[in-house]
Parts: C-alpha cells; sequence; structure tokens
C-alpha cells in the first residue's frame, strides 16, 4: 500500500505520507514555481498575513493584551473596537494579534524541532533491523495515544503553558517523521543506484547522506506543511480544553474557548480568533496540497 | 494467512504491555499527592500515612503494578479518588456515551467518503471535482470545535431544530429517533474532518485504480466505466482505504474530547479532562491503557480485515 | 473477388500537447483471417494505432483520420457506441500479464463479467462459457481454475486468460500489444503457436505489434514496419525478409542478433585457460531467500560452483526464475550467502578482513537492468560517475573531474553530458553512463544484469558493440546475465545455462549453442524465434520430437 497520497488530518497525525520515488530534474524550481501560482501562491499569501500580523502584533495593536478599558464590557464591533470587547474590558482585536504569536512559535519553532528530531531517529535506526524494530516500536507506543490525550498527559508532568504545548507538539512529530524517513530509507536503498554504489563499497552512512536524505526531502517538505497546520489545531484544542497558554495571557485557543463561553452573550467574540485560526490552517493546507501536486506531476 | 496474523498479535501484545507499564510509570511521576489531595492540607502524618496505606500506595512500585493488573482483569477497580463512586462503573458510563458517538461518527465518515469519492470518480466533470475539493479541504481547514459551535450556532440557537447538547434522556435504545436527533450535530461535527480525509484518500486510490493495466484490459472487453468503478477499482481501493479508516478512529477518539466539551456529552473524554485535573490515579491510568488498547485492537482489526480482502495476503500470507 | 477488409486505418494521425505528434500518418488494412504484425522501435506510435482502434487512447490524446471496421467508422464513437465494439467485435491484449488481470477477482468472476457486458447474464450459462474458453486458451483443469486469483497463476497461464477474456464474446478482430514480450523464450513459443491455431480455428483476424523481428517471422502473414509515427514499409512477410526496400527496414533486420545454426558450425576448440586466479569463483554455493528461522527458506540457488577467469565474459542464461540474477547479484555482494564460499580474486570475501573487504570491493561493480532507476535522479551525470571516485577519496577533486570526462569519452558521450540529469537522456544513453560509472575504479570483475533489455535492438545492438570494445581493452572479467540468448552469444565467452537454481550446462558459447548437451538447453535454442519466415515450422518439429 505505497499509494502516493498526503493525508490531512486534524488531530492526529497519520504514517501513511509520500513515497519518494520518481523525482523530476528540476523538482526544486517546480516546487518554488507551485508556490508562486494558484493554490500554493493564495496559502502563502495567507500564512504570510498571520505571520505580519502576529510578528507585528505589539506595534499595531491599540491596546495592550491584558490591559482592562473603563467601561467597555462585552461591546460588539465598532470603531473603537474593531472585534469588541470580553467581559473583563479587554480589547479582543489586541487579544488576537498577541495571541496569534503563541501559535507562531508552536507552528515555526515545535513543529520543525519534532521533524529534525524524527527525521535524525529515522534515519539513524532504520538501517538496521535491530534498531529499527526498537524504533518502530517506540514510534507505534507514541501514536498509540491520541495526540490530545498524549497532550492532557503531558500537562499533567508540565502544566499548562505554551512550553508545554511545544513539547507535546515535539513528542507528536517525532514519530510521523521517523515513519515517513523509514519509508523512504526501504524504498531507496532497494533502488538501482543505490545497489551501484554499494557494490563499490559505499557504506550505509554515505547512502543515507548523499541518496537516502536528498531523496526524501520533497514527501518530508509536504509533511512540514500539513504538520504545520495539525500544529495549529493542537493549540487550539489544548487551549480550548484548559492546558495551554495560562490566563490572562491570550492564545488563539484560549480566546475561542472564551468565545464558546459567551456564546449566548457576545456571538461576536469568537470570530476573529477563528478567522486567523482556519487562515493560517487553509494557508498551510494549500501549501500541502499544492506541493504534493506538484510532486507528483 | 494464520502465521501472519500471529506475528501481528504476538507484537499488538507487546505494545499493550509496554504501554501498561509506561502509563503506570508516568502516572505516579506526575507532580502533586493523591494524598495531600484527599487528606486536606492539614491533615497530620499519621492520618496521611494511614490513607497511603489503604490506597496501597506505600507499596513498592511493581507490587503496585501487579496488584493493578489483578485488579484490571478482574474489572474490580475500586474506588475513584476524588470524582465520587466506582472506576469501574464511572468509565462504564461514559464508554457507552463515547462509543455511540464515535461510531455513529465513524459511520457517517465512511458512507459519506463511499459515496463522494465514487461519484467523483464516476461522474469526472470539472466543477464536481472542484466542489467536491473544496468542501474537503474547507472540511479539513475549520477546527473540529469551531465547526462543532458553528453547528450549535444555526441549529441549535438560531434555528431551534436539534437539541444544543447532552444525551437523549430515554437512553439511546428506547426512542432510536430522539437519540438520533441529539447524535446528529455532534456526530457531524466529529464525522466532518475524518470523512475529508477518508474521502481524500479513496478519491486518489480510485484514481490510480483506474490508471492501472487491469482497467484498461476491462475497457478493452466493454464493460461500461461505471462498472468497473463499482466493482473492480473500489474493491481494489478497499484494502488500503481500510487501513486509513482504522487511524481515523483514533482520530476520532482524540476529536470526542473536544466535541464531548462543547457538547456537554458526559462521555470519556470528559472523563479524562476531569480525572487529570483533580489527579484521580485510578480513573486516568485506566483510562489512558483503554486507549492505547482501542488503537492496538483497531491496528489488529484493520490489519485482519486488510489481509482477508486481499487474497494475495489471505492465500499466501505475504503483506 | 476481394473480399472488404475486416478493418481499415486511414491517414490516422494522433496528438498531445507536445510538440510532436505520437502518431503521424499511419494507413493499415487488415484482411478477414491474416495475422498482421505491426513492426517498430518504442516511439514509434505502434502500441497508439492499436488503442486509437478501441478508442483506449490516453488522456489528452486527439486522434484524426478514420478507422472503419465493416465499413463502420469507429473514431469519433462516444462511449457507449464503443462499448458495444469494444470485446464484441474488436478485442485488445496487452504486454504485461503481471498486471492485466484482477488482482482481488476470481478469473471465473472475470470472465464472467467480459460475458455480461455483452449481454450473457445467466451464471450458468457464463459458467460453461468459461470454462470452454479457457480449455480453448489449453489451460489444464479450466473448473478448478476458475476459483483461481491471477496472483496463483504462472505468467503464460496469466497470458492465456488474459486471451479467453479477448476471445469471449468472438471477436472477428483482435489486437495483440506485444503479448509475448514479458514472457519466457519456452512460454512465447507456445502462445504464439496458439494465436495461429485460434486464427486458424476461429478466423478471427490478429494485429500483432511486436519489436521482435523472430515474432514476427514466426508467425506473420503480411508485416508493417512503423516508424516515428509513420509507416515506412509493408509487405508480405517472405518477401520483406527476403528484400526489405527501405534503408530503415534493413537496420532494424541487421541488427536483429542471430543464434549459430545448431550443429551447423563446429565448435571453436577455446584455448585451455591459463592457470591464474580466477576474477571471481563460486565454490558450492547456496542462496536461500525468506527467513530461514521459520523454515520457509525457499533455495534460490543450490550448490553451484563457478569460476570467471580475468579478462573472461561468462555469460549466465536461463528463464525466469532460475536464480541467474541472483548469482550475479551474490558475486557482487547483494544478497547473503546461505552456504559455500565466494572468492574474489583467490580471497575469500566473507573470511576476509574488514580493511581486505573494501578493497575486494574496489574491484567489482554492477549494470542494473533498468535504465529508468539505475541512476539517481537528483545526481548530474558528472556526479553520478564520480561517486565511485568520491567514495574512495580517489586523487583530487580536479583528477577526479577530469577521470570523469576521460570515462565519459570512452562510453561515447560528449563531456558537456556530465551536467545534464538522467531525466534529460535516453534510455541507451543512461544505460552508457552506468556502465561509465561501473568502469570508473577500473574493476576487475563487471556484473552486468541484463544491461540491454529494456533497450530497442538497434541501441541494444551499439551498447554491445561498445560493451564488447571497451571489455577487450580494459580487460575486465564480467559475469553477463540475459535471457536473450543471442545477446549472450555476441558477448560471452564461456556460458553457464541455469535452472532452477542449478547450473545444468557450462562451456565455451559457440559449442554449448550449437551443440548442447543437455535437453534443457536444447529446447531453450529451439524456442527462440528464428528471424527468418523461411525456417518457419521446422522448429516447431524440432520441439515435439524433443516432446514425444
Amino acid at each position: 500500500m505505497t499509494l502516493d497520497v498526503s493525508l490531512e488530518e486534524p488531530l492526529s497525525p497519520v504514517p501513511v505520507g509520500p513515497v519518494p520515488g520518481d523525482l523530476a530534474p528540476e523538482r526544486r524550481d517546480s516546487l518554488l514555481h507551485a508556490l508562486r501560482h494558484g493554490r500554493g501562491l493564495v496559502g502563502v499569501v495567507l500564512v504570510a498575513t498571520v505571520v505580519v500580523l502576529g510578528v507585528l502584533g505589539p506595534l499595531v495593536a491599540p491596546y495592550g493584551p491584558t490591559e482592562q478599558i473603563k467601561g467597555a464590557n462585552l461591546l460588539g464591533p465598532g470603531a473603537g473596537h474593531w472585534l469588541g470587547t470580553d467581559e473583563l474590558n479587554r480589547d479582543i482585536l489586541s487579544r488576537t494579534l498577541y495571541g496569534i504569536r503563541v501559535d507562531l512559535v508552536v507552528v515555526f519553532a515545535a513543529v520543525p524541532v519534532g521533524a529534525a528530531a524524527g527525521v535524525f531517529l529515522g534515519l539513524v535506526t532504520s538501517w538496521w533491523t535491530v534498531t529499527d524494530v526498537i524504533a518502530q516500536r517506540a514510534f507505534d507506543l507514541l501514536l498509540a495515544f491520541p495526540a490530545l490525550i498524549l497532550g492532557i498527559l503531558l500537562t499533567a508532568f508540565l502544566g499548562p503553558g505554551v512550553l508545554t504545548v511545544g513539547v507535546v507538539i515535539v513528542a507528536l512529530e517525532i514519530p510521523v517523521f521517523g515513519r515517513l524517513v523509514r519509508t523512504s530509507v526501504r524504498t531507496v536503498r532497494e533502488m538501482p543506484f543505490v545497489e551501484a554504489s554499494q557494490v563499490v563499497g559505499a557504506g550505509p552512512w554515505w547512502v543515507l547522506r548523499r541518496h537516502v536524505l536528498p531523496n526524501s526531502l520533497e514527501p518530508l517538505t509536504v509533511q512540514l506543511a500539513v504538520s504545520m497546520s495539525v500544529a495549529v489545531f493542537i493549540e487550539g484544542a489544548m487551549s480550548f480544553l484548559g492546558l495551554g497558554v495560562r490566563p490572562p495571557h491570550p492564545s488563539l485557543g484560549s480566546l475561542i474557548k472564551d468565545g464558546v463561553r459567551l456564546l449566548h452573550e457576545a456571538p461576536f467574540f469568537a470570530v476573529g480568533p477563528l478567522a486567523v485560526v482556519v487562515a493560517l490552517v487553509l494557508g498551510l493546507l494549500l501549501i500541502s496540497q499544492s506541493l504534493a501536486e506538484a510532486r507528483r506531476a | 494467512m494464520t502465521r501472519y496474523l500471529l506475528s501481528r498479535l504476538g507484537s499488538a501484545l507487546l505494545v499493550t504491555a509496554l504501554a501498561s507499564i509506561g502509563i503506570f510509570a508516568l502516572i505516579r511521576l506526575v507532580p502533586g499527592d493523591p494524598v495531600t489531595v484527599l487528606a486536606g492540607p492539614d491533615a497530620t502524618p499519621a492520618a496521611r500515612d494511614a490513607i497511603r496505606a489503604q490506597l496501597g500506595l506505600d507499596q513498592p512500585f511493581w507490587s503496585q503494578y501487579v496488584h493493578w493488573l489483578g485488579d484490571l482483569a478482574r474489572f474490580d477497580l475500586g474506588p475513584s479518588y476524588k470524582l465520587g463512586g466506582d472506576v469501574g462503573s464511572l468509565i462504564a458510563d461514559g464508554a457507552l456515551n463515547t462509543v455511540v458517538l464515535t461510531l455513529f461518527a465513524l459511520v457517517l465518515a465512511a458512507v459519506g467518503a463511499i459515496v463522494t469519492s465514487t461519484a467523483a470518480v464516476v461522474g469526472d466533470r470539472r466543477w464536481l471535482n472542484s466542489l467536491l475539493s473544496g468542501l474537503n479541504t474547507a472540511a479539513v481547514a475549520v477546527p473540529t470545535f469551531a465547526t462543532a459551535l458553528v453547528l450549535v450556532l444555526v441549529f441549535a440557537v438560531r434555528f431551534p431544530v436539534l437539541p444544543a447538547g447532552g444525551t437523549p434522556p430515554a437512553g439511546f435504545f428506547a426512542q432510536p429517533d430522539i437519540a438520533l436527533q441529539y447524535l446528529l450535530l455532534p456526530g457531524i461535527a466529529l464525522a466532518l474532518p475524518a470523512w475529508a480525509a477518508l474521502t481524500r484518500f479513496l478519491t486518489e486510490a480510485l484514481r490510480t485504480q483506474m490508471r492501472q493495466p487491469y482497467v484498461t484490459t476491462a475497457r478493452a472487453l466493454g464493460i461500461p466505466r461505471r462498472r468497473i468503478v463499482l466493482t473492480q477499482a473500489l474493491r481494489n481501493a478497499l484494502p488500503s482505504t481500510v487501513t486509513v479508516l482504522g487511524l481515523q478512529l483514533g482520530t476520532l477518539l482524540g476529536g470526542a474530547i473536544l466535541v464531548e466539551a462543547v457538547f456537554a456529552w458526559p462521555g470519556l473524554g470528559r472523563l479524562v479532562e476531569q480525572g487529570i485535573s483533580a489527579r484521580d490515579y485510578p480513573v486516568v491510568q485506566v483510562l489512558l491503557l483503554l486507549s492505547v488498547v482501542v488503537f492496538v485492537v483497531t491496528q489488529l482489526a484493520t490489519d485482519v480485515i486488510h489481509a482477508w480482502l486481499d487474497p494475495r495476503v489471505r492465500l499466501n500470507g505475504v503483506s | 473477388m476481394p473480399e472488404s477488409p475486416v478493418l481499415a486505418i486511414e491517414h490516422l494521425a494522433i496528438s498531445f500537447a507536445q510538440p510532436r505528434p505520437a502518431v503521424e500518418d499511419v494507413s493499415v488494412v487488415l484482411e478477414r483471417g491474416e495475422i498482421l504484425a505491426l513492426v517498430g522501435e518504442s516511439g514509434s506510435g505502434k502500441s497508439m494505432t492499436a488503442r486509437a482502434v478501441l478508442g483506449l487512447l490516453p488522456p489528452g490524446a486527439r486522434a484524426t483520420g478514420s478507422i472503419r471496421y465493416d465499413d463502420r467508422e469507429l473514431l469519433g464513437l462516444d462511449e457507449r457506441a464503443l462499448d458495444q465494439v469494444r470485446g464484441a467485435r474488436i478485442a485488445m491484449v496487452f504486454q504485461e500479464p503481471q498486471t492485466a488481470l484482477n488482482p482481488v477477482r476470481t478469473i471465473g468472476w472475470q470472465l464472467r463479467e467480459a460475458l455480461r457486458a455483452h449481454g450473457l447474464r445467466s451464471r450458468k450459462a457464463a459458467r460453461e462459457r468459461a470454462i470452454e474458453l479457457l480449455r480453448a486458451v489449453e489451460i489444464p483443469e479450466p473448473e478448478r481454475r476458475l476459483d483461481s486469483y491471477p496472483h496463483q497463476l504462472s505468467g503464460g497461464q496469466k497470458q492465456r486468460v488474459v486471451l479467453a477474456l479477448a476471445l469471449a464474446n468472438e471477436p472477428e478482430v483482435l489486437l495483440a500489444d506485444e503479448p509475448t514480450t514479458a514472457l519466457d523464450v519456452t512460454v512465447q513459443a507456445e502462445i504464439l503457436r496458439l494465436l495461429d491455431r485460434i486464427r486458424e480455428r476461429t478466423g478471427t483476424a490478429i494485429v500483432l505489434i511486436t519489436h521482435n523481428m523472430g515474432v514476427v517471422a514466426e508467425i506473420a502473414d503480411r508485416v508493417v514496419v512503423l516508424q516515428a509515427g509513420k509507416v515506412v514499409e509493408e509487405g508480405e512477410t517472405r518477401a520483406l525478409f527476403a528484400h526489405p526496400r527501405e534503408p530503415y527496414t534493413k537496420t532494424l533486420l541487421a541488427s536483429v542478433l542471430r543464434l549459430p545454426e545448431p550443429a551447423d558450425v563446429l565448435p571453436v576448440v577455446a584455448a585451455p585457460a591459463a592457470e591464474t586466479t580466477p576474477a571471481v569463483e563460486f565454490r558450492n554455493v547456496h542462496v536461500r531467500y525468506g527467513s530461514r528461522r521459520r523454515g520457509r527458506a525457499f533455495p534460490a540457488i543450490s550448490d553451484v560452483s563457478l569460476q570467471v577467469a580475468p579478462g573472461e565474459v561468462v555469460g549466465l542464461v536461463g528463464e525466469s526464475g532460475s536464480g541467474k540474477t541472483t548469482l550475479g547479484r551474490l558475486a557482487a555482494g547483494l544478497v547473503p550467502l546461505a552456504e559455500g564460499q565466494v572468492l574474489l580474486r583467490g580471497t575469500d570475501v566473507l573470511a576476509a578482513p574488514r580493511a581486505e573487504r573494501r578493497s575486494l570491493r574496489r574491484g567489482l561493480a554492477f549494470v542494473h537492468q533498468d535504465p529508468e532507476a539505475s541512476l539517481d535522479p537528483r545526481f548530474t551525470v558528472g556526479a553520478s560517475i564520480r561517486e565511485p571516485l568520491d567514495i574512495h577519496q580517489v586523487g583530487t577533486p580536479e583528477e577526479r573531474d577530469a577521470r570523469v570526462a576521460e570515462l565519459l569519452d570512452a562510453v561515447q558521450l560528449p563531456a558537456s553530458y556530465a551536467g545534464r540529469r538522467p531525466r534529460e537522456l535516453s534510455g541507451g544513453q543512461r544505460q552508457r553512463v552506468a556502465l561509465a560509472r561501473a568502469l570508473a575504479l577500473e574493476p576487475t570483475l563487471l556484473v552486468a544484469d541484463e544491461p540491454t533489455s529494456a533497450l530497442d535492438v538497434s541501441v541494444q545492438a551499439r551498447v554491445l558493440e561498445l560493451f564488447r570494445d571497451l571489455q577487450e581493452r580494459l580487460g575486465f572479467a564480467c559475469l553477463f546475465i540475459s535471457h536473450d540468448l543471442a545477446v549472450i552469444h555476441q558477448v560471452a565467452d564461456r556460458v553457464a545455462v541455469l535452472r532452477a537454481g542449478q547450473v545444468v550446462e557450462e562451456g565455451p558459447v559457440g559449442a554449448v549453442f550449437t551443440r548442447p548437451r543437455e535437453d534443457y538447453t536444447r529446447r531453450l535454442l529451439d524456442a527462440v524465434p528464428v528471424p527468418d519466415p523461411n525456417r518457419r515450422g521446422r522448429r516447431v518439429r524440432r520441439v515435439r520430437e524433443l516432446a514425444s
């Protein structure tokens, strides 16, 4: 079962992924091309917008993230407060802008760290049967827990906070990337061009570094975009359950949670943060889809 | 085939055993002493020791572990520390709600995916493909808790046609029509991302099958395309789809935690959440183990179904 | 009075988005009951022409011109109307029997579907007809085979089932696209005979698409030669072989490698090899596949002893599953040895210390069958050839680049090719690059696993010539694996015939091929189609004699 399909899923990582194989010679260019046109471009624009908003957040936010404004209790969206205010008289737009930063850390720091660790472990273990079996069982074990249960468990140790969310995501991504790389190793090492270099004396490290890694970069890039979108969900879900960022500091997930709590009093509350989450996830998904398509073409 | 299944069973048992030890150890490493939680901050050391001994927490680790396994085997899980009531019945009550919800969502997702994917491949119209692909991306891009919220807002608040949350008062089986009303919103919210992932996979798998040489053979024999999709391509795409379906079950269980929170659905997801925050060891460790067992059993079941669906595995035992 | 042709293709042109059309101008007429061969190399458009008849072109293809069946225009018919023709009037058989059948449905089910598509709905009647069909394609125990899955049949049996499917609704025309290319020679001979008998019995006209001139000579009544989407020449088989008019046809016929006539030539007595250490020596080697622990190990090589002297080319021949590839891979160290010894230049590889093993390895090289996969798609041609030098850190980087240029020159490719990617090369060029990489470290032993099997005959002839030339110049020893006896005859000094993991016969090529000692070798030789229509039938007699 090696269908060249990448799966996008919101909550739990999937060990089925793109498989390395025939790669076009101009593939770097074709991947970049995919990001400059059509769906890929829309994705890049969406993600870039959210990133810019997050980075410039403190400069453009009209109020502080925890600043309480006199007389502005649960105001609807209006001229003074574009997204309204919450029940503690705080400006929701400002809180949203600051909240984005948490997701940026999770997406652009935790996912790459987890991915790098997974790739490293996958590369190091999958060549030899013994280490491969051990690593695969360990990955199975990590994958056996639904993402949120793992999150809940780790929170019990580390307490809620951004760091915990980061650790959960790293822990989730290690087996995903470890397995993906393993598939690559297993596929590429059977290729005739690898056999040809083994016959003249290339060792495992040579093959891993020169042939396997370069030939797995593409599926890894696609998976990276998918994992990033999953990470946004995980932050959201964990904060939603009160396991993420501690109040009064905002994150997109905790803002949505507050929005749910005040659904009947202030239905506008959740709109802003939800829009940002959807934009970020949609952008990452579009990027991963366009990359996967460019790879297959 | 038997040999193949036995080796799968062995590795499943190994994962479960390792996981049970891991969970048991981890739970004991969690900061925060349940004795303090139970006895209150002002208890005397003697009172604390009494509680400790009563809970068996003064025993060595392995002895506690073996004791726990024995309890599990007899399904006599003792009282919970904090949540009140017997652990077994707490879990049994929650399990029914979660299982009904998850299976309902799984059936929705699977049936939905088969219908939409075959329609997309049989129809093979440009507008149909764009529409489905757009719907698909949207279903993945909107987080489960957001879909759940929107569904509540639209169908329970704006147009109050369905209940906003809770389980059917008369149970699931006494009045199935009422039960269905209660299940519909949380079920759809839970099923949507799984449907999207399955549809995407199955559509791609069907397209791949339609490019296989045996399809060309069939077309050259004058068998209509639609019949080839339904009787041949689908049958070939099914084994790998079953594997993906199994993986989706894990996703659904994770999503159930969120959906249960939004819809005030008294299931296992809520129990996990409460158990952790109350440091209720006996509840949490059983739930964690349960999630591992479900994962392992699902994997095993998908392997068996996969093997059974593919005559090459069924008859020759090669995977 | 001449009957009207059953199928007439006129000025067919097929184009894709690419600049060059796949088929430019093809006109072919098929008479009732004849076998017409459509011959050409890859890219000649022969398969596309056949697919166009049934409207089975890949998406994006546009076909113009005219295809008439019984004076009815087929080009431009909609799917529904085409489904009435497909299978019922005109049927098609494809090259790859391994994938042409649905792997998860039984043979009986697939035959029933084919019958159902043209109106036979009764299960009982369909079953009877299916048994009858399997009997017609000479499958033993047809009743039992109905419940078999494709993977339980051999390649030849699968191709028979595919034929049964095609014949299910008694078509008047059968299009057979390379129906025997993926099969062993002995099986190929049986399938060709079966095709001939089907034509005799049912009067079905057959269009045989092939690249193999031997197959054409064996069975076709008429030949149409295609090149780059155009008909170059056509004519009655005997006449065309005897007096080809066009230069292309002449080259095509000249590129075909021929086997010597049995016992026509007295074998040249090979000079006894000087007492030197063999480049490679197998001593009673065994190779097993599958896990030994679980007791399911299946022997791939059993008790083989063989020597290759320095500078000698030894051909390994045999049918699929004979173990010839495994033996070659064993020499290259790519499969684990179960028992026995493999000696490289007199040293037992496995017993040698690590450092020595590495230096022994340096003297080895391997060329793979598949030009598609034998080069890393991410590497430039230069980087691929340099890789062995990089592994062993031979000389300075500049010296390595100079050596790359030298090697490219040796395989007759311009030095500018060093910057190209494999995608930009043709199959023959890629195999040249693979050969250059193999020669980079000046190996003492080259293992070549079917290096020319995926190439067109004219390309194959040039690559073999180059190989022979390099071998004489550089003097490396070679294990040359091929299923094609004519190729082995061309390049090898000695030959070892393998069957079921054992060497059945071994000796100088001339001697073995002209005076085979073993029945098996004789059967292999006789099954090779001879590219000479005048000798048709003679071979068949010999095979029958042997069988009785």
